[in-house]
């Protein structure tokens, strides 16, 4: 039987999975604690919410029951961010719907907080009978939705455009003497602290992806960049607080101020992985592109990770199935006819007719995908005139793009160019798993390393893939009423290569992928950012593109002014989004053999930030070896 | 005209003001046994083998049992190893083709007051064949450095001055007996080409290699009192020395000397004699 997302049994198994799925104990104790659970239907959440009277003292009310959790046979929506202004510019009484059932069962809830935390009261009041009052209030609004929506069972939850939605109630407090920077930067290391309280049970596929993502600065529509002093003050604060989450997405420009560039770096040198830099400059003409309105292009913000969407207008799935590039190239390998291609552009043809049908398989799969109701998210969606939400297109990841390109141009070297090995040879090293071949495999893998290097042939075949994949998954005729977008980066590259056959660019059998763009053979950033800068993004082919690459701290510090400098020229030659893994692979490797002593070192995962000690062996090891790498090449 | 290169270093931080392209030229007239970079000494190709990727055995190759190495012979020229085992430090490079790479990464110049440095080797003895490409990069305001022992006719140096922006100049020895002995040269060509640079304007930036008991004699350190009270860079830097080239030492079959390092205390009087001639110091870190 297989397993997808669309099976009952499936969901049922996930959301129950998911409740321990983080827990380092034993089974016994698992079951324990699946035990304590409530597991409810999704319209059974609000009558099981139990209020602790145990929240710490603190400015504000954020509570979520963790023991109740809400199971369905469909997908629960997660991976976006609900439209907070509508609880800042409107009183939770207005929202709520007379005689709608879940409006009740909110109301009910709210006389329950009340009850259990007289100290909030007053609090709850201003939310229920009007509009925000105070910067102060518009955090505790937030915080007030943003439970709502993970008590509803609904995972990753953003928090958007915080600089842009709370600058008013910032400015008009300052000018009335009621705040001052220090006291907004207190405020909000008090907001970002209980936002991460809940960590351990917000986490999704590893301990740290929350999917918190706060979006800061950017191109205001009539293309300036606005940012403001919540924006430095918010890289201030997650830098203080120095924890994995929640994380913090700078949208950039060519034209994005010196000192709000350094605050990023000096923020992304302490290790904490965050600011990602996304670039205004290409996504939003992209996203016009591709149909959304200009307003809403200006306003757009990213699911979890970094893909774009447009935030509290959109219920997209930004990363509702990974497509591994290299599983075509693999069936093409191990099909008997291929002996019969006589030249690199017959396999690279080839190659794209297993890709097409590789993407109709997939997309039969996603077809059958149910998604879960979702009354409370609905309320702070923005709906359009059919009271639909705006967008709900979807959205797949990519992994493996780069061990595809590399084991391509390997395959044209040494089978087409060279004469080296037959396609026979190369299946068979493939399905031996190297056995008896470690020479041909180090040949293979040293010779890997087109992906990432700007010269011409490596950007024309990661193009021609790139948009042969976008072309097939547009032109595929499926009854879904959706949009679908694709990225060049991926959660993924561990856990889909955990059972995957090794590859012609000398990837042994279970091997990670490599990481989203990046290239940790290179020696020159240039030519990596150059590479990434000429890929085509166009159409369809926005759903998160980032390059991945690592520096030590000790790079960073001693050459902060060029570095800053080299950032900037990259968001100017036009990378698509940016994250920077600042560490050293001295400290990983001690981490690892003595985790005691590294209790707080965080590294950058996927698009999230962790503990080193909380990640498994395999990303552990997987950071250590791009660590090693990096340094042997460049810094 | 073409020239031998054995590496383009895009995105170079540490050779000069900027983000910048380093050019390493192969061919130099002095033969420091601490060099960096010993692949760039001979004016030649040279070839080494790879043995982890050779695929010998049992005196045949399974690709190509033409390989100079299993018949023996030396000339590696016009052999190409299908599986790369063999390598060679040297490309030749025409003054376009350079041309065009250096240029991949004039944004950054632009961007960072950065620019293009020629290293080597001595440049100095390379330039001049590809003088056109100097006036072309000029004409793109691209700042030029080179990295030079000055160690070179005075012709060759007078030949590309002008398109020169800033000096980064080797202070070896000032012992001429030395200078002949261990670097293999006349050490008035040298002082020579040092006149003719401090006739400019241009920004001179001396880097002297702390190597024990080479020149932190006694006596170098007062030739170094004197030199530096009559010609006043724009500062002097210096550096500990490295181990990073052993591996490049064991595919040229050249030994290797690891130096031991100088202690502080020298560096300190290396600070204290650009203090007394008003002369901005700096300690490098190249690792």
């Amino acid at each position: 039987m297989r397993f997808t997302r669309s099976s009952a049994l499936y969901n049922q198994l996930y959301y129950r999975y998911n409740t321990v799925r983080h827990k380092n104990v034993s089974i016994l104790k698992k079951i324990k604690i699946l035990l304590r659970k409530r597991f409810v239907n999704t319209d059974s959440v609000w009558d099981n919410v139990n209020i602790s009277d145990e929240q710490k003292s603190s400015n504000f009310f954020y509570w979520i029951d963790e023991n109740v959790v809400p199971v369905s046979n469909k997908i629960i929506y997660d991976n976006l961010t609900p439209d907070y202004k509508i609880i800042l510019e409107n009183s939770l009484s207005n929202i709520l719907r007379n005689g709608d059932k879940i409006s009740e069962k909110i109301r009910f809830y709210l006389e329950k907080i009340k009850v259990k935390l007289p100290g909030y009261i007053e609090s709850i009041n201003k939310i229920e009978s009007g509009p925000c009052t105070s910067f102060k209030d518009a955090l505790q609004r937030i915080l007030f939705v943003n439970q709502l929506v993970w008590q509803e069972g609904h995972k990753l939850v953003g928090l958007g455009h915080l600089d842009w939605i709370l600058a008013d109630y910032y400015e008009t407090d300052k000018k009335c003497g009621v705040l001052d920077k220090e006291t907004a930067l207190e405020l909000i290391k008090d907001f970002l602290k209980l936002l991460h309280g809940h960590y351990e049970y917000k986490s999704s596929s590893l301990l740290g992806d929350t999917g918190q993502i706060i979006i800061l600065g950017g191109l205001d529509v009539d293309g300036n960049y606005k940012s403001n002093e919540l924006t430095k003050i918010f890289i201030q604060a997650v830098k203080d607080l120095h924890l994995p989450d929640p994380k913090v997405l700078l949208r950039v420009s060519k034209d994005i101020p010196d000192d709000l560039l350094n605050d990023s770096i000096d923020c992304i040198a302490t290790g904490i992985g965050c600011p990602l830099f996304a670039n205004d400059d290409v996504i939003i003409p992209i996203l016009e592109s591709f149909g959304y309105p200009k307003d809403d292009s200006y306003n757009y913000g990213t699911s979890a990770c970094w893909e774009p969407f447009i935030t509290g207008k959109s219920v997209d799935a930004n990363n509702i199935f990974q497509l591994n590039l290299l599983e075509p190239l693999v069936r093409l390998i191990d099909d008997k006819k291929l002996s019969g291609v006589k030249d690199f552009n017959s396999l690279l043809e080839n190659y794209k007719k297993k890709l097409e049908f590789y993407i109709k398989e997939s997309l039969k799969i996603v077809c059958k995908f149910k998604w879960e109701k979702y009354p409370v998210l609905s309320l702070f969606i923005q709906k359009n005139s059919e009271s639909k939400p705006f967008y709900s297109d979807i959205g797949f990841t990519t992994v493996a793009l780069s061990n595809t390109v590399n084991s391509l141009l390997n395959i044209k070297k040494y089978v087409y160019d060279n004469k080296v090995f037959s396609l026979d040879d190369i299946s068979n090293f493939i399905k031996s798993d190297f056995k008896g071949n470690d020479k041909v495999r180090n040949l293979l893998k040293e010779n890997a390393v087109y992906f990432g290097s700007d010269d011409d042939e490596n950007i024309k075949l990661t193009n021609d893939i790139f948009v042969s994949l976008s072309n097939f998954i547009s032109s595929c005729n499926t009854r879904l009423d959706k949009k679908i977008k694709i990225g060049a980066s991926s959660p993924s590259y561990i856990s889909l290569a955990k059972s995957f056959p090794g590859s012609p660019d000398g990837r042994k059998k279970g091997e990670a992928f490599n990481v989203h763009i990046s290239n940790e053979n290179s020696k020159d950033y240039s030519s990596l950012f150059s590479f990434a800068a000429s890929l085509d993004y166009q159409d369809n082919r926005f759903n998160g593109n980032v390059i991945d690459f690592m520096v030590s701290p000790r790079f960073i510090k001693n050459n902060f002014n060029k570095f800053r400098d080299m950032l900037r020229v990259s968001f100017l030659q036009g990378i698509f989004e940016m994250q920077i893994n600042v560490l050293d692979s001295k400290t990983l490797i001690a981490a690892k053999e003595s985790p005691e002593l590294f209790p707080n070192l965080i590294v950058r995962v996927w698009g999230f930030s962790a503990y080193f000690n909380d990640l498994p062996e395999s990303y552990k090891n997987v950071l250590i070896h791009r660590a090693l790498e990096s340094e042997r090449s460049y810094n | 005209m073409s020239v031998l290169i054995t590496n383009i270093q895009r995105t170079s931080f540490h050779d000069g003001d900027g983000i910048r392209t380093t050019v390493f030229f192969k061919g130099c007239n002095l033969h420091c046994p601490w060099c960096a970079n010993p692949e760039n000494i001979s004016y030649k190709i040279e070839w080494f083998c790879d043995n982890s990727k050779c695929f010998k055995s049992n005196g045949n190759c399974v690709f190509n049992n033409d390989c100079p190495i299993i018949s023996n012979k030396s000339d590696f020229s016009s052999f190409c190893c299908p599986a790369g085992a063999i390598k060679f430090f040297g490309t030749e490079y025409n003054g376009q083709a350079l041309y065009e790479e250096v240029m991949k990464d004039v944004l950054y110049f632009h961007n960072s007051n950065g620019g293009v440095t020629f290293s080597g080797g001595e440049p100095l003895n390379h330039l001049c064949k590809i003088i056109n490409i100097l006036v072309k990069l000029r004409a793109e305001n691209i700042n030029l450095a080179v990295e030079t022992s000055l160690y070179c006719k005075s012709e060759n140096l007078n030949t590309v001055i002008d398109y020169i922006d800033c000096f980064y100049v080797d202070i070896k020895t000032l012992e001429s007996d030395v200078f002949f002995k261990v670097l293999g040269g006349d050490i008035s060509v040298f002082f020579k080409n040092i006149d003719i640079i401090f006739s400019t304007n241009k920004k001179i930036i001396f880097r002297m290699p702390l190597v024990n008991d080479i020149n932190t004699t006694e006596k170098n350190i007062d030739l170094l009192r004197q030199f530096l009270s009559k010609y006043k860079p724009d500062r002097f830097e210096f550096f500990q020395l490295h181990n990073l080239a052993e591996e490049k030492y064991k595919k040229l079959n050249k030994e290797f000397t690891d130096f031991n390092k100088v202690p502080e205390k020298f560096k300190k009087l290396l600070i204290d004699i650009c203090s007394d001639n008003d002369i901005g110091v700096k300690e490098l870190n190249i690792i």
